[in-house]
């Protein structure tokens, strides 16, 4: 993993798009560079990379790549690559383990390039491109897109597709800095902007296949090319650090967000960069192009890092010594159990940070996969359930930390499970069951069927399962196909209550369910509405390769909680004039299993 | 009816005896708007204050005696902020010289929290590396090689011309 630390943002280059440019006179001292090396290499780190302004151009830089070196580091840098043309500089930097070059290039052209960075200096970056070359490096040129290339990328195309090892990058503009100060000259519109990078990234496919990215785009913009997304996370980034700073801390995306109006419910949003908050306050979300809801997750892996013996006595913080500055508050994942401790991380991209966070903070669903199965289908005996420890309860740190996190052995899935069973069995009268399934829920009804006091409709677009269900209550009226379809099909029947069990976040239109069900239920009838918020599970590399082979697909459209559901409900019901009046919510935290449950009852005015 | 004050520049300094007022036109060049704002600042228990643009290069100070006063009050008014007015600006001016130097002194401190480098990593470390040679200048800062101003640095007021100039992305370019 890597460490992007801040040498200070003095350049022999001034960008007009630079997000720095208000502190180019600040320069930060050789030991605090160095500290922040050591610093590093004691928390796992497995590459430096310098960045600035301009790193190359401090006179320590030689010193500093040897250090890294020394700690047994890799070495990188983010530059403008002008001082790599320098044969002599290039030599020692690579027989100091430099392996991975990040390097700024705004055009193919030096008119365009050189009044982007206000410097004649195309030439010279173009000497040290080509130098770099065929040196085994992981080598990126980066392009900031800004209104005066925007119409020149595909001449970027054509210069960088001649340097065959390197990754030609398109990174959209943040207004910050410079950016902000000349905002109206310099940001594109990111529509306008997007539309330019499509076209030079299908010119790259062309010229130089599999070797173009884009970063900072909202991923609705550049369709087809959303795999070709590239970040600080995906060239492998753990921590960076400002001047100033006293620790490392996590790369986060806190300086973008996805804007309700547009994203929620897109099937893009977990692994998209949504907008540059700058950005959004200027321009709002009128460009972004969601695409239709889809498919998603449910759930997602922390890979298991390291485990270390636990020296730390029981009644004190292991983290607190360290530091917890470096860790992801969401991210990262420490357990403490029997002596040892354990970190995982996960680098998912199906859920957005804020995602994570409320998943592990606001939900508490973290499970540790106890099972050898690719996926768990007995949670109750598959999944250990993680809660945060005690000593985390009087922290003062406890809201910035990433937690230390201890198994609960409690029974929480058997005894949530139960007690829905237990209300649901309680029932009698005509019940409606849409997403029935197999009978996960519906045999709570099998004795209730069998004697008559209860008779059951189920209807459900799995055929296998409609017919495993029909072989354990014969007597059930079973319907094949989605809720939409089929509840039309019942005019002239009432229902006493009607049961949306684990199916909700499954419905392709759940508001239209809704007022098709409601309607179909008796005066003083009621909807139950239960299912689950997504989870996080800790893994091991081997139980994540098994789970990678497995054959499992996403079954899901959506990941309300009970809050969203309960918004859509009433949201549908109110227009319809379908008065509904809540007796019971169940709502999901850390002392309780995944699963939700709202419970209405119809009363007509 | 406005007339000038003894021992004040009568371009300057206009004294209305029947309105209690005294009237300073402030050249923008030489004093930035902030130290008009900082000057101006120090009167308002003592007079009603009105700044204003006299003219685009020109800001104009009102101060308005809240008591009764008479030509001497309102010289002495007219003199203390001419005063007011340069302590000011020299203490903007001060304090932007100093900016790197707290800077540096936050930034040390900030770093000096994590704790020095150990005897013993001082001990393995090589220190006999030489900077690299730079024949052509290129590791210079853009400001040392294209001669332009250091960040921060700043000439008197800003001015209408100045800002559009940084403003036009090409108006630094060197190429």
């Amino acid at each position: 993993m890597k460490a992007l630390i801040k040498v200070g943002y003095g350049c022999n280059e001034n960008c007009t798009f630079c997000h720095t440019q208000e502190q180019r006179d600040l320069q930060g001292s050789a030991a605090e560079v160095e500290n922040k090396i050591h610093r590093a290499k004691a928390l796992g780190h497995t590459m430096v990379v310098l960045s600035g302004g301009e790193p190359t151009i401090r006179p320590e830089l030689l010193r500093w790549a040897a250090l890294v070196a020394q700690l047994d580091m890799d070495f990188g840098l983010v530059t403008n690559g002008l001082v790599l043309s320098y044969p002599e500089v290039r030599e020692r930097l690579l027989a100091s383990r430099l392996k991975y070059v990040y390097m700024s290039l705004h055009a193919g052209a030096a008119e365009v390039h050189d009044r982007i960075v206000r410097a004649a200096s195309f030439d010279t970056a173009l000497v040290a491109l080509r130098a770099l070359s065929g040196r085994g490096l992981d080598l990126t040129v980066n392009c900031v897109v800004t209104r005066q290339n925007l119409a020149h990328l595909e001449g970027l195309v054509e210069c960088v597709s001649e340097v065959p090892d390197a990754i030609l990058k398109f990174s959209a503009t943040e207004p910050k800095g410079g950016a902000l100060r000349l905002a109206d000259l310099v940001v594109p519109r990111i529509g306008d902007a997007a539309a330019a990078v499509l076209e030079a990234l299908r010119h790259a496919a062309g010229r130089m296949p599999g070797r173009a990215r884009h970063g900072g785009f909202p991923l609705c913009l550049l369709p087809g090319f959303e795999g070709a997304y590239d970040d600080l996370r995906s060239h492998g980034y753990w921590t960076m650090v400002e001047i100033g700073e006293p620790d490392l801390v996590p790369i986060d995306s806190n300086n973008q967000l996805h804007p309700s109006s547009a994203c929620d419910g897109c099937r893009l949003r977990g692994g998209c960069p949504g907008l540059f908050r700058g950005y959004h306050a200027r321009h709002g979300a009128g460009e972004l192009r969601p695409p239709p809801r889809g498919a998603t997750s449910n759930a997602f892996d922390w890979a298991l890092e390291r485990v270390a013996p636990d020296a730390v006595p029981a009644e004190r913080c292991p983290l607190i010594g360290q530091g917890t500055a470096p860790y992801e508050r969401a991210r990262h994942l420490f357990v403490r159990h029997a002596g040892k401790l354990a970190r995982y991380r996960a680098d998912t991209r199906d859920f957005a940070d804020s995602d994570l966070e409320q998943i592990k903070h606001g939900f508490g669903q973290v499970y540790l996969d106890a099972s050898r199965k690719p996926a768990p289908d007995d949670f109750a005996r598959d999944l250990v359930k993680l809660v945060r420890s005690e000593l985390c309860r009087p922290c003062p740190l406890r809201d910035a930390c990433t937690g230390l996190y201890e198994p609960s052995f409690e029974p929480i899935f058997d005894r949530d499970e139960h007690s829905l069973r237990v209300a649901l069995g309680a029932v009698h009268g005509d019940v409606l069951e849409i997403g029935c399934g197999g009978g996960r829920l519906t045999t709570s009804w099998l004795a209730a069927v069998a004697a008559g006091t209860v008779r059951l409709v189920g209807i459900d677009p799995d055929g296998d399962a409609l017919d495993r269900l029909r072989t354990s209550m014969p007597t059930a009226t079973l319907h094949l196909g989605e809720a939409e379809s089929v509840l039309p099909t019942l005019p002239g029947q009432s229902f006493d209550h009607v049961v949306v069990g684990h199916a909700w976040n499954h419905l392709v239109h759940p508001a239209t369910v809704v007022v098709q069900a409601l309607r179909l239920l008796r005066p003083g009838g009621e909807l139950w509405v239960a299912d689950d918020v997504p989870f996080g599970l800790a893994r091991t590399a081997r139980q994540q390769r098994a789970a990678q082979r497995s054959a499992a697909t996403w079954m899901h459209r959506r990941n309300d909680a009970a809050q969203q559901a309960h918004q859509t409900i009433i949201g549908a019901a109110t227009p319809a004039g379908l008065t509904l009046t809540m007796i019971e919510r169940r709502d999901v935290g850390p002392d309780t299993s995944n699963q939700w449950l709202l419970r209405y009852r119809w009363s007509p005015a | 009816m406005s007339e000038s004050l003894l021992g004040m520049p009568p371009a300057r300094v206009l004294a209305d005896l029947g309105e209690g007022c005294v009237i300073l036109t402030v050249d923008a060049s030489m004093y930035p708007q902030h130290a008009v704002y900082a000057a101006a600042y120090c009167f308002i228990a003592r007079c009603y204050v009105w700044l204003d643009r006299a003219e685009p290069e020109a800001f104009r100070v009102v101060l308005t005696a809240k008591q009764p006063t008479d030509a001497e009050g309102l010289r002495a008014l007219a003199g203390e902020f001419s005063n007011e007015l340069l302590a000011s600006a020299w203490r903007r001016e001060i304090t932007r010289l100093n900016r790197g130097l707290i800077e540096s002194v936050t930034m040390q401190a900030f770093g000096g929290a994590m704790g020095p480098p150990s005897l013993d990593d001082l001990e393995a470390f090589d220190f006999s590396d030489e900077p690299f040679d730079d024949p052509l200048g290129i590791a210079q800062s853009w400001e040392d090689k294209y001669r332009k101003p250091k960040p921060g640095a700043e000439t008197g007021a800003e001015t209408g011309a100045a800002v559009a100039a940084e403003t036009d992305p090409q108006g630094g370019a060197a190429t």
